[in-house]
């Protein structure tokens, strides 16, 4: 038999008991509906969740640290040096690396104007500048060059508004800086000291008074845009070449004589690895774990957020999939009923030469058939009830994150195209396995005794 | 001549309950192509198991069915299928229609199941649904016609895939006696112009004057088998046809009341084409070891 055949068949059966199909079919429907409805709020409950989470410090960020630690294999203190970095940036998954220095023990000021009346207390970090754009710092203005032509001097990256920690030393009073939020009449004030035109110089006071200090002029490169799920240096602070930044050190320990602590051997006590996509965070998380490392990353604060969402997914999608079984049992029942009305007919087409494949085929495609058109409207339903509680604002659960941030609102209810592709192959599939005893059955029915069945 | 049927040691027992019924009991028979057999005898006598064996819808319980050479009774479902629609066609006694199907797509059924392209399949059935005198009918339901209008699409349909075989279970038994002339002059007509052997199942010896052969058929056992002499002239030979009737009925009663039956086998064999209307000598009976019939008593 021809597959058109076979089609034309189904579709005339099903044609001929029309109340009957359609009352199988609306339970498809409702079962497809309630399925995709509650997996569509499930995917809403998902999107709210990583809205939240793409408020929290970068996701694919992994936060190493070395306070002290030692080879696990050999003893030893750990080194977090350059090279171990190039070893973690070789790893796979691994798409940017770097050290992160910050001269705490350096006494350090920033002063500009007239006889030096602007002044702060800079915070300093030092990277490699060829890692900063892969780790998403994004520049207002400049680049990320740090090359250093001038004598004397240090390049850097500012801050959106580091200019504000500027204070006027001859101003008295409880507060004398500028902050960079509109007045009274909504203008934002102007900083004492523009970094991007103005200059600056880098004081290191010595250890002690006696000693003259070590000035360099400030080359700023370029102003970085605020980015609080990175650094404060974003926004307040500076951004130097790691290698640049060490100099600087040296020099001072040298001009005050201060001898290498134990902890300059073991190299620097905190590096930042950038991951290619947020699945392979637990993977490089725990190799860098292996080597002895302490690590921080926002996996341990993504994980039970998502495995709750999933838990509430599964919840919503099984309330789902209890009504298409039901469905699935209207099915088979028609099927089954169909097939006792038709003994007849299928006895004689025995008899007359047909191919029991294609009476096995034609039922199946029959159930299959109300499965796809259950599904097919149950789909287009959903995107109705979808629509109602995306608008009406039902909402299940609600936010219970909140403290994070509020998360940019998301719909209640979301359907994505893979849902509707998977609905209907899965609501095909329900009809076609509900089909398949009835097929069965009717496969069996002996030709001699369909055809003397009244 | 190597014969269109051969039925070999042919049993067939059902299980009722605890009993044993045997149906059939040892049936030995060869059918030669062309060939108008009439399977004769009363209700329960194993006529309808017989048809089916022969055509292959039932599994024989021992012994076996050849047909063009083909062992049929070992045949799977899916060969017989394909079997029945090369070779066999089929007439019933309830037409056995498909009631949502019109005249034309009933008649087209075996081909459709073949595969043919409707386009194709519907010409030939159409060409049928002419030669039966149903042109203006090809798109009624069978509910729409009478019962005689139903067998001849019966008819139709049981001949428009070209078959080497028709089975006819009691085409009649429904109709009334004009149109069972009609019917089984429409049958034979058919048969005689494509050369095609027929079985004609019934218990109406009257009806089984249009056959050349008749096989009587007692409790699962062949008691008679021989040529019939009356087909004459059929067209017009009612009379005739009676006072064989009556003739054969007689016979019929004496065979039903013994247990081993007095007649010789008879020998049945039929020219395969373009017979003349007057009688063939070669269908007078004689004795001869082709088609012969063993009368075992068990």
């Amino acid at each position: 038999m021809k597959i058109s055949d076979i089609l034309t068949m189904c579709f005339r059966n099903l044609s001929r008991s029309k109340s009957r199909t359609l009352l199988t079919v609306i339970g498809v429907v409702v079962g497809t509906c309630a399925i995709v409805v509650m997996i569509s709020i499930g995917i809403g409950l998902q999107a709210s969740t990583d809205a939240m989470l793409a408020q929290m410090p970068d996701l694919t960020v992994i936060n190493v640290m070395n306070y002290g630690g030692v080879n696990s294999k050999t003893g030893e203190p750990l080194v977090l040096d350059d090279l171990a970095i190039s070893g973690i940036l070789a790893q796979p998954r691994v798409v940017a690396a770097t050290p992160i220095y910050q001269p705490y023990d350096l006494n350090m000021q920033v002063v500009s104007g007239n006889r030096d009346r602007y002044q702060m207390w800079p915070s300093i970090m030092g990277v490699y500048p060829e890692a900063m754009e892969a780790f998403g710092y994004e520049l207002i203005e400049g680049s990320f060059d740090f090359t250093n032509t001038k004598k004397n001097s240090v390049t850097a990256l500012v801050g959106e508004y580091t200019d504000y920690n500027f204070r006027d030393t001859r101003k008295k009073g409880v507060y004398s800086g500028i902050s960079p939020y509109p007045d009274e009449k909504g203008e934002i004030p102007a900083p004492y000291v523009n970094l991007s035109t103005e200059t600056a110089r880098l004081v290191l006071q010595s250890y002690d008074s006696s000693k003259p200090p070590l000035t360099y002029d400030i080359v700023v490169k370029g102003r970085l845009k605020e980015d609080w799920s990175k650094d404060y240096e974003t926004s307040r602070g500076f951004y130097m070449d790691i290698a640049e930044l060490k100099k600087l050190s040296e020099a001072y320990r040298k001009a005050n004589k201060i001898k290498d602590s134990e902890s300059t051997n073991t190299g620097y006590e905190q590096a930042k690895v950038k991951v290619s996509d947020i699945k392979y965070v637990e993977e490089v998380e725990s190799y860098i774990q292996e080597l002895g490392y302490q690590t921080y990353s926002m996996e341990t604060t993504r994980k039970p957020l998502q495995q709750q969402a999933r838990q509430q997914q599964v919840i919503l999608g099984s309330l789902g999939a209890i009504s298409l079984i039901v469905a699935a049992i209207g099915i088979a029942n028609t099927m089954f009923m169909s097939i006792l009305e038709r003994t007849r007919e299928i006895g004689i087409m025995k008899v007359v030469g047909c191919f029991v494949q294609d009476i096995r085929v034609a039922f199946l495609i029959e159930a299959s058939a109300i499965g796809l058109m259950g599904g097919a409207v149950g789909v287009i339903l959903s995107f109705g009830v979808s629509f109602l509680m995306n608008t009406f604002g039902f909402s299940i659960g609600g936010n219970p994150y909140g403290y994070y941030g509020e998360a940019a609102p998301t719909d209640v209810s979301i359907i994505p195209w893979w849902l509707v592709i998977g609905a209907l192959i899965f609501s095909t599939l329900v009809g076609l396995i509900s089909g398949y005893f009835p097929a069965n059955r009717a496969v069996k029915i002996e030709a001699l005794e369909a055809i003397k069945h009244e | 001549m190597e014969p269109i049927i051969r039925v070999q040691k042919l049993h067939k027992v059902y299980r009722v309950g605890r009993e044993q019924v045997v149906a059939l009991d040892n049936i030995n028979l060869t059918v030669q192509k062309g060939q108008m057999i009439c399977i004769l005898g009363p209700s329960g006598s194993g006529k309808s198991t017989l048809l089916n064996q022969l055509a292959g819808l039932e599994k024989p319980t021992s012994g076996d069915v050849y047909i063009h050479k083909r062992r049929i009774s070992a045949m799977t479902e899916n060969q017989l299928a394909a079997f029945r629609q090369k070779h066999i066609g089929f007439i019933f006694q309830s037409y056995n229609l498909m009631p949502t199907m019109t005249a034309l797509e009933n008649v087209a059924l075996p081909l459709m199941f073949r595969g043919m392209p409707v386009f194709k399949r519907n010409r030939l059935a159409a060409d049928m649904l002419r030669k039966v005198d149903l042109a203006d009918r090809m798109k009624h339901k069978p509910t729409e016609m009478s019962g005689g209008q139903q067998q001849r699409v019966g008819i139709a349909r049981a001949f428009v895939a070209r078959p080497s075989i028709v089975f006819a279970d009691e085409p009649t038994g429904n109709l009334d006696t004009r149109t069972t002339y009609n019917v089984m002059k429409m049958i034979i007509e058919m048969t005689r112009q494509n050369n095609i052997t027929f079985i004609l199942v019934t218990h109406d010896a009257e009806l089984a004057q249009y056959a050349d052969r008749i096989i009587t058929l007692l409790d699962g056992r062949v008691v008679g088998d021989k040529a019939n002499l009356s087909m004459v002239d059929r067209e017009g030979a009612e009379a005739a046809a009676e006072a064989a009737d009556a003739a054969r009925l007689e016979r019929f009663q004496s065979l039903a009341g013994e247990d081993k039956p007095s007649d010789p086998p008879h020998e049945g064999e039929s020219p395969p084409s373009k017979r003349p209307p007057a009688i063939d000598p070669r269908l007078a009976p004689s004795p001869s070891d082709e088609g012969e019939i063993e009368l075992e008593t068990h």
